[in-house]
């Protein structure tokens, strides 16, 4: 699936099925002491840190679409805003805590967070077989072929279409996808 | 679909518990990689930045230009003789501290800050607190962010009607910090604002939330009014040259005068703003602003010009530094010259005049002395800084003339300590010019002379000369108790016989010394041959006359002696070492023999021939031979790797006398001061650019360092149960290093000069940080207290290119998803990064058993998963079987074969150890199928049932890198392989730009991918291989040079990966040009023939050209008429093979593989005959069948009837290419669309029959094969969807929704 914003896409390959995923990839990005940190409102920040997202700004590398936390992980945000936060909490510079104790205080940024975008292309393929036709499709279809109505439900391979074997093996026309 | 993420998730991956493994070593072989530098201006960075251990300064001044540092004046806010008014306000009080005059302060309590200082207003009396004629005000401020946006901040100001006159201190948004001393009466008119910033620099925008000390003086006599702004360090303010005073005085007035009577009247106008301040001096003063904190303020009678002075930070002599009036006060000298002063950053800096100190020192002069006393035992260097007498020139020659200096130590009882010759380098600003080392084997007083031999053609002005002990800071302690990596032989010597000294004497011998001129890398061309008509004799090494070099590693330990080829004259290593010439007429003492261009017209230029160097560094690389297992980089005895598998103690003892020996010199061992080439030149002949300064690193350049480090750690390693608990090893060394008395010491020796030396010099920036010496050296020595750190990751210092800081910073920061650095570079460069991490996180896994913290446990690839993407990394990127996804320099070429098994042979070690971190099955195959393990239980249980992941790839995307369509992957038959590769990613130091690339593979073959190669010195490509149109895809530009034309500033993304279509876009930087490509590769019937079907739409730019190649061809078959003629985009490929036309609407070019090799002249970089290969034969090897008809590759291109068609060949002398590149390319098109099909078959019948453009909105194409299938493709640019039309297949791909059909 491509996964973002406008201001960065990333291609990330899904593991799960239904709607249970997740991701192998780590999609930590960006680590770096924070050099400059100031609360500009209840909500904002701006910081800075001695290390740089890779090639930042640069098209699809747009550093205000990423998604910045503190190290522990309990404040997110994105172009300097809150995006989630601890429950009742209020921002101020102290949320920023050296969570693991090595004397630095870190920001981290990450590829993607929340309220990002997630967009799945469908992928639906139908093919002419000596039997018949054989379907595949990452989603469930409802379609006619030829006037013939199918109802396929999402799989991983092909599906042997051969109703009564009313369907002759010639090219497909006529695809109407219903649902 | 779309689905909102409702929070960040990751998959727990469990991982196999394994056991550790021995040390893994990234390695490769000789050849691409000896070229590399990209990491030379890296290297510079770190040497720029003194971060190192007391006393040991490599390199003061920067790689950005300054001559000098910026003398450092350190606030001192307490009173003193000139102090009027002075008031520390860290505590309450309603008084100031001193006072000439009042002391009563005007202020709010509540203003003081509880652990900060005042913040408001201060006000006090003036008479006796603030002087008239001349004064300095400084203050200690701290402006808080939420007030930057205030401008301007004015800290005190008055103003007077009758006077006409005002007077204003102010915190400037724009300007800095300023001072306006402003009258407007029409005769007296004065205007002085002096700052301190300026371009965007100020208080508020770079200097909030911290104390800042500024300071505003003024002396009305002496014509003088500035403002600085420093850190409380001395610094200025963010080291940054622009907080500087910068005077400023409007003098419009002074054109209504004559020139002789202008200065009078500049004095008269001060003097009357001078007497115009006093006068309207209110009796008191208000200091200060609300938002402004204020630690201190002093006011001063004078103007105080140390504190605006900007000086530059000459050597001073101190115990460790000897300046010229310290090395000899009766020779010292000073010159008043210009000199950049500043920080090291770009144009971070004033060229100021300076008086110089300098200490002239001719050929033939008396030596310069330095005494020591008490000087403990060690290895300590002097560094020699100086310029060279400019002697009335302005610039040096390309080619320096000889310019040695002689070096000596003796020790209290004139023992000689050291000596030597070595080449000093050059310029007419201060540099370091030369290092000279020493050891002090027992404590004592030691003399160091210096002095310019008669031969010398210049006079060196010395500037400092600068002691420093290589060991200082690194623990002198016995560490290592046991062998960690891997468990061999223990057998020991039990006797020291007399053989066996002499034995161990040679080998002490053998090793050339510091202070030695060498040649380890290879020389430039331009000094390898002496010039015609010189006829020097032939000096080779005695012991390998007549020895092959298969053979001369058993000479590793025989005599340095030369010997004369012509007369048969010996020249002992006495001599050698004494730096005695060779006799007769070429006397090369070691630093080379000079050859002037005059006294030899057929040279080009100045040269040195260089022969005893370069014999002399081949010995040091036997030498090294010796040692380390460098996995076939270098002949070698491999002597603790012998001893480790054979147990022979005299082996062992070989080898580890010889690994003291090398430990001995290692911690000075500095490849910037022992290599002639970077002693007697520049820039450099080859790079073209200045070595002399930027080239480091130990034996060899950083970038190889680095591997070097690594063996010598393993080595010690497999002797380390020959020498430990040993006392007849002990009494060998303390033959030759009088302090060893035990084998502790001996342990002792090598723990501080071997290991903790390396991992010092990583941070040095000696040896490169991406070796990972920090976590070898913990490994090598066991856990301790002394070595915990060095498992740390959170803290442990790291450089991965081009960044560097904390590992566990450079983890997130400098490592793609697949776990591997931004290089862009993938067979060369992110194979061996992805090494790299996976032997960091095993040797974290093997410390964490032995039960070291380990606060970063990078050995969970679950919480680390770029340590499993490294690890998959290793297997997918390669395509079609075993071709490279070729990607940037070093990465294969157009007849470049199967690799993989090559490369994952070499890879062994960090396959076998991703294995135990996360337990893989497809590295398991690799390990027992193709790397033959067959003692790995877990492996081979593993493996079992796992098919070839290599030949069985499937399509798939690598995050970072591409996504990679295999069609076939169930073959096993290499010749039905067909695969596509989009690049997409992007990298930096190797990269190309090559957004979107498309490559093609199949038949076994490459048949239409990247150069994949570099273009940096003797490895040139014209055009640069790296150029963006040498690329397959359509690109971009603004003019009609290929030179940036359609330069990647942006990263492509994948919008669909659906085998076997691909769709991706790519923006860049400023959102102008945008590609977007539709691939799908096509199966004719169930046959294994595809061909490929590829839209590109381009927007942004004047021009927009389509790109393309196919395979090594002997020429290009086009089905247009092209004319012979060069044009701009065109001028830099071969010349003669420049044509151009005009496209048709089904444009067709074809290119045919070749079967038979070429040669080609060519002129650029001196000209010569380049020699191509016969690609077909050379990458299928013993599958190629000549029998079978020529492979073609053939590109259509449709509906781009109107555009210009160009053709070239680039073309490459080392990598053996040129072949043609097709151009098709129009101008002020707001968007092109480039539908084209790619097929490859072999004879006359093509694949596709007949292509063509339906229509252009929506895009249909209609392809019939030659076999009738027909299939018809519709692309829509509004909302992309796509469709393709099958003979047998209906296809669809929407981004977010499914629509009705629309036939």
């Amino acid at each position: 699936m491509v996964a973002g914003n406008s201001g960065r896409h990333i291609f990330l390959h899904l593991l799960g099925s239904a709607t249970s995923f997740g991701w192998e990839d780590d999609l930590l990005v960006q680590q770096g002491q924070i050099t400059d940190l100031h609360v500009t409102g209840p909500d904002t920040i701006a910081l800075t840190s001695d290390q740089q997202v890779f090639s930042g700004g640069s098209g699809n590398r747009k550093v205000e679409a990423m998604t910045v936390t503190t190290e522990d992980g309990q404040w997110h945000f994105r172009g300097g805003r809150v995006i989630t936060k601890p429950l009742g909490s209020a921002l101020n510079s102290g949320v920023f805590t050296d969570a693991n104790g090595d004397g630095r205080v870190d920001m981290k940024t990450y590829e993607i967070g929340v309220g990002d975008h997630a967009t799945l292309p469908v992928d639906i393929t139908i093919q002419r077989a000596s039997f018949g036709w054989q379907a595949k499709s990452n989603v469930p279809v409802r379609a006619t072929i030829n006037g013939v109505f199918f109802n396929l439900l999402a799989s991983t391979g092909w599906l042997n279409l051969s109703p009564d074997g009313k369907i002759a093996p010639q090219p497909p026309t006529g695809l109407r996808i219903v649902k | 679909m779309n689905v909102r993420l409702a929070e960040m998730q990751r998959l727990s991956i469990a991982v196999a518990p394994g056991n550790c493994d021995g040390l893994t070593l990234a390695h490769f072989r000789v050849g691409e990689l000896r070229k590399s530098k990209y990491d030379l201006n890296f290297i510079t960075n770190i040497i720029a930045l003194i971060r190192l251990p007391c006393g040991l300064a490599l390199c003061l001044a920067s790689a950005f230009g300054q001559d000098y540092l910026v003398k450092p004046v350190v606030p001192a806010l307490t009173q003193d003789s000139n102090t009027t008014f002075l008031v520390d306000l860290t505590t309450v009080k309603t008084r100031a501290d001193f006072a000439s005059g009042n002391t009563q302060l005007t202020l709010v309590p509540a203003g003081f800050v509880s652990g900060g200082g005042y913040k408001g207003v201060v006000g006090f009396a003036t008479p006796g607190n603030f002087s008239s004629n001349a004064w300095t005000l400084e203050m200690i401020i701290r402006l808080p962010y939420d007030a930057s946006a205030l401008n301007p901040i004015v800290l005190g100001t008055w103003r007077s009607d009758p006077q006409a006159f005002a007077y204003t201190l102010l915190l400037d948004g724009g300007w800095g910090v300023r001072t306006k001393l402003y009258s407007w009466d029409p005769k007296d008119y004065f205007l002085a604002q002096p700052y301190a910033g300026g371009d965007g620099q100020s208080i508020q925008t770079s200097g909030t939330d911290k104390w800042v000390y500024v300071a505003f003086g003024c002396d009305f006599s002496a014509q003088r009014c500035l403002t600085v702004a420093r850190e409380l360090t001395g610094d200025l303010l963010n080291h940054d040259i622009t907080f500087a005073p910068s005077p400023s005085l409007d003098t419009n007035f002074l054109s209504g005068f004559a020139a002789n009577q202008q200065p009078a009247e500049l004095a008269r106008r001060w003097r009357s703003a001078g007497q115009r301040f006093a006068q309207s001096m209110p009796p008191t003063f208000a200091l200060g602003h609300p938002s402004v904190e204020i630690r201190a303020i002093r006011l001063s009678n004078r103007y105080r010009a140390e504190v605006f002075d900007v000086a530059p930070l000459l050597p001073q002599s101190d115990a460790t530094t000897w300046a010229p009036q310290s090395l000899d006060a009766t020779r010292a000298r000073t010159h008043t010259v210009l000199r950049d002063v500043g920080y090291p950053s770009y144009n971070n800096f004033r060229t100021l005049t300076v008086n110089e100190g300098y200490l002239p020192l001719a050929p033939g002069d008396p030596a310069v002395s330095i005494q020591l006393t008490n000087v403990p035992i060690g290895l300590y260097s002097f560094f020699v800084y100086g310029a060279v007498d400019p002697a009335g020139r302005t610039n040096l020659a390309r080619v320096w003339r000889p310019f040695p200096m002689d070096f000596e130590a003796h020790n209290a009882a004139g023992v000689p300590l050291a000596h030597g010759r070595m080449p000093l380098k050059q310029s007419f600003v201060p540099r370091r010019m030369q290092g000279f080392h020493f050891h002090v084997d027992s404590p004592g007083n030691v003399t160091a002379t210096f002095r310019v031999p008669t031969n010398a053609m210049e006079t060196a002005w010395i500037q400092k000369i600068v002691l420093a002990d290589q060991l200082a800071g690194l623990p002198d302690a016995a560490v290592k108790t046991s062998q960690n990596i891997a468990t061999g032989a223990a057998n020991q010597e039990t006797i020291l016989t007399d053989a066996r000294k002499q034995r161990d004497d040679a080998i002490w011998a053998a090793l050339p010394p510091l202070n030695v001129p060498l040649q380890v890398e290879p020389q430039v061309v331009q000094f390898e041959r002496p010039p015609a008509g010189a006829a020097l004799d032939a000096w080779v090494t005695k012991a390998f006359q007549n020895v092959a070099p298969g053979d001369q590693p058993d000479y590793t330990f025989a005599p340095l002696d030369f010997l004369n080829t012509r007369t048969g004259q010996i020249f002992p290593q006495t001599n050698i070492l004494n730096g005695e010439p060779w006799p007769g007429q070429f006397r090369d003492d070691g630093t080379g023999i000079f050859f002037r261009q005059a006294d030899f017209p057929s040279l080009a230029t100045d040269i040195y021939n260089t022969p005893r160097a370069e014999l002399l560094g081949y010995r040091y690389l036997l030498f090294a031979g010796a040692i380390m297992d460098s996995r076939g980089d270098y002949y070698g005895l491999e002597l603790p790797l012998n001893y480790f598998n054979s147990g022979d103690p005299n082996v062992g003892h070989d080898g580890a006398m010889a690994l003291v020996r090398w430990a001995y010199d290692w911690p000075a061992l500095e490849m910037n001061l022992h290599e002639v080439r970077l002693c007697t030149h520049s820039p450099d002949f080859e790079y073209d650019t200045d070595w002399s300064a930027s080239r480091n690193g130990k034996m060899y350049y950083t970038g190889w360092s680095g591997n070097n480090a690594q063996w010598l750690l393993e080595a010690y390693d497999q002797v380390f149960p020959y020498l430990a608990g040993n006392q007849v090893f002990a009494d060998a060394v303390h033959r030759h290093v009088p302090w060893v008395n035990t084998p502790q010491d001996v342990v002792r020796l090598l723990d501080r000069y071997l290991v903790f030396a390396s991992v010092r010099d990583v941070k040095r920036g000696l040896i490169e940080g991406a070796a990972n010496i920090e976590d070898a050296a913990g490994q090598v020595l066991g856990p301790s207290p002394l070595t915990r750190d060095l498992f740390d990751l959170t803290k442990q210092y790291s450089a991965i290119y081009p960044l560097e800081g904390t590992y566990q910073e450079l983890y997130g920061t400098a490592l793609s998803r697949s776990g591997v650095y931004y290089i862009g570079s993938y067979m060369v460069y992110a194979f061996r990064s992805a090494q790299e991490i996976i032997t960091k996180a095993a040797r974290i896994m093997s410390a964490k058993q032995q039960g070291v913290p380990v606060p970063m446990d990078l050995s969970d690839v679950a919480k680390y998963p770029k340590v499993r993407s490294a690890g998959n990394f290793l297997l997918d990127m390669w395509v079609a079987g075993g071709f490279p996804f070729m990607v940037g320099d070093a990465s294969g070429g157009p007849h470049t074969g199967l690799q993989a098994t090559n490369r994952l042979v070499l890879a062994k070690e960090a396959v076998s150890q991703a294995f135990k971190l996360y337990g893989d099955p497809r590295h398991a195959w690799v390990l027992r199928s193709l790397l033959g393990d067959t003692n790995n239980q877990s492996a081979i249980t593993a493996a079992a049932g796992v098919l070839d992941p290599i030949l069985h790839a499937d399509s798939r995307v690598v995050p970072d890198y591409g996504a990679i369509l295999e069609l076939e992957p169930d073959e096993t038959n290499i010749l039905k392989k067909t695969s596509a590769t989009l690049r997409l990613g992007i990298g930096q130091g190797h990269s190309h730009n090559d957004y979107l690339d498309l490559n093609l593979f199949g038949m076994g073959l490459p048949l239409a991918v990247d150069l994949a190669c570099r273009n940096e010195g003797n490895y040139w490509s014209r055009p640069q291989a790296g150029w963006s149109f040498l690329h397959n895809h359509a690109l971009a530009h603004d003019s009609d040079d290929p030179n940036g034309a359609g330069a990647q500033t942006g990263e492509p993304w994948l919008r669909a990966f659906a085998p076997p279509l691909l769709r991706a876009s790519y923006v860049d930087q400023t959102g102008t040009t945008q590609l977007d490509r539709d691939v799908v590769l096509m199966q004719v019937g169930d046959t294994e023939t595809y061909y490929a079907f590829d839209v590109q739409r381009l927007r942004g730019g004047a021009f927009h050209t389509w790109a393309f190649h196919g395979c090594e061809s002997r020429s290009l078959q086009l089905n247009v008429p092209m004319a012979n003629g060069m044009v701009n985009w065109t001028d830099r490929t071969l010349e003669g093979t420049q044509f151009s036309g005009s496209s048709s609407n089904t444009l067709q070019a074809t290119w045919i593989m070749t079967r038979t090799t070429n040669n080609f002249a060519y002129t650029f970089n001196g000209g010569g005959t380049l020699h191509t290969v016969a690609c077909e034969p050379t990458v299928l090897a013993a599958l190629y069948n000549p029998a079978l008809p020529e492979v073609k590759v053939r590109a259509t291109l449709l509906g781009r009837s109107r555009d210009a068609v160009l053709q070239g060949n680039p073309y490459s002398d080392q990598y053996s290419y040129c072949f043609p590149f097709l151009w098709v390319q129009c101008t002020n098109e707001v968007e092109s669309v480039y539908p084209a099909v790619y097929e490859w078959y072999r004879g006359n019948t093509s694949v596709v029959a007949r292509a063509e453009l339906i229509q252009t909105n929506p895009l249909q194409v209609k392809i019939t094969t030659t076999t009738g299938q027909v299939a018809g493709f519709v692309a829509c640019s509004g909302h992309k969807l796509r469709r393709h039309h099958h003979g047998h297949q209906l296809r669809d791909t929407s981004p977010d929704h499914l629509r009705a059909a629309a036939r």
